[in-house]
């Protein structure tokens, strides 16, 4: 990698916050644009940015908005730490540091002519929406396309909207569920992976992306294996704690892969065996 | 049988008298706690069974199961099939065969449930799951 190159991504670049949106109490949107004229900023789905917020540290965050929009940069992110906390208080034309795009991508264009099943759980819905709006910008290209979500409560459901607006297409098939619900709640209440068998598509002739809390990727991959899926044809969004986004520093390292570089979108068979190693 | 939106096919705690299988609709399964909410904690559709509290001693219902739409089901008498199962091992060990993936697929998720996956995660790990 050239200096210029390699000096260029460690280096934050300043943008200036847009506009923030509350998604649930613990998550929220933030919409950025360039300080300093209207670069684009392109990029895959499923790549990452590191945010920097000024003084406080830097967090690596998953790009959610639409790829072909690249003149706005969203990031969704749930306030759990230190940074991320103090990020869910910003306002309109605070300035936050970025590098990025960092990461591999969720294999769109390979995924044409096959079935596309798309499972997310918690917040994993926002680094597999780019995924899904450039899908459905090239919605013929595709057979059946399969939008399957898990929440822990209706109230957490993120881009509830978005998701009732897929799912009223006729060319998308989207199933939601809640691990529990109030009896008012007139949806689906169980586990992400009890909604694969309702797809419809046909396995061997699917590719699938998967993105979540760990647990929920593992019954997921299983569930997907059992159906007939093939390993090779199914990806996953592996999160680790990415800091220089270059494979340098070694924090995201898992096994012999280092996650903010060969990562954060794995083929699962290449990564499988690691997924029994408990100690990682 | 039918069961029109927000009846009640059984309650917690009754005989377990029918064994149902689900044409049309789709049903919740509730638990009550006193100065709660009801709360949801599976739901079912069309082509699932309902309920097998009938096969296994004391025969009695663990929860609610109220219709969330227009239900329709086909309902078979418990006893007369238990009856059955014991005159015909063959067919007691077909339907044995047939529940106990059921039985095992919603032991598994009610406990995928309360591990709360989607959780607050341990910070070291990452921002946005």
């Amino acid at each position: 990698m050239a200096i210029a190159a390699l000096e260029d991504r460690m280096q934050p670049r300043p943008f200036l916050v847009e506009r923030l949106t509350q998604d649930a109490s613990d998550t929220f949107t933030l919409v950025l644009r360039p300080q300093h004229g209207s670069q684009p900023f392109p990029f895959q789905p499923g790549q990452f940015n590191m945010l920097y917020l000024y003084g406080v540290g830097e967090v690596p965050i998953s790009i959610s908005g639409d790829p072909e929009d690249p003149e706005q940069l969203v990031h969704t992110i749930r306030a759990l730490g230190t940074v991320t906390s103090a990020m869910q208080k910003l306002k309109k034309g605070s300035v936050v540091g970025v590098r990025g795009p960092f990461g591999t991508a969720w294999p769109v264009d390979e995924a044409a002519g096959a079935d596309v099943v798309i499972i997310a759980g918690g917040l994993g819905l926002a680094p597999l929406r780019p995924a899904i709006y450039a899908i459905l910008a090239k919605r013929r290209q595709y057979g059946r396309v399969v939008i399957l979500y898990g929440a822990r409560t209706p109230k957490d459901i993120l881009f509830r909207q978005q998701l009732e607006r897929w799912g009223g297409r006729m060319d998308t098939f989207v199933d939601v569920t809640v691990d529990r619900a109030p009896s008012d709640w007139r949806g689906n209440v169980g586990v992400v992976s009890s909604l694969i068998g309702r797809g419809g598509f046909e396995p061997e002739h699917t590719i699938a992306f998967v993105c979540g809390p760990e647990v929920m990727i593992r019954y997921a991959v299983h569930a997907l294996s059992d159906r007939g899926v093939p390993n090779e044809r199914i990806y996953l969004s592996m999160e680790r704690n990415m800091k220089c986004g270059a494979g340098f520093c070694g924090h995201c390292q898992w096994g012999g892969h280092f996650v903010c570089r060969e990562g954060p979108v794995f083929r699962f068979d290449a990564i499988a065996d690691l997924f029994e190693v408990r100690e990682l | 049988m039918v069961f029109h939106e927000g009846a009640y096919i059984y309650r917690e705690g009754e005989p377990a008298q029918h064994f149902y299988l689900i044409r049309h609709g789709r049903v919740a399964l509730e638990v009550h706690v006193p100065g709660r909410a009801p709360l949801i904690v599976d739901s079912l559709r069309a082509g699932e069974p309902l309920g097998w509290s009938w096969l296994i001693p004391p025969y009695r219902t663990h929860f609610d199961a109220r219709a969330l739409e227009l239900t329709r089901v086909i309902s078979f008498d418990a006893e007369c099939l238990r009856q059955k199962m014991e005159e015909n091992p063959a067919f007691g060990y077909a339907l044995h065969k047939r529940m106990a993936p059921v039985i095992a697929a919603r032991l598994a998720a009610a406990r995928r449930q309360i591990i709360d996956i989607y959780g607050r995660p341990d910070d070291r790990r990452t921002a946005w799951q």
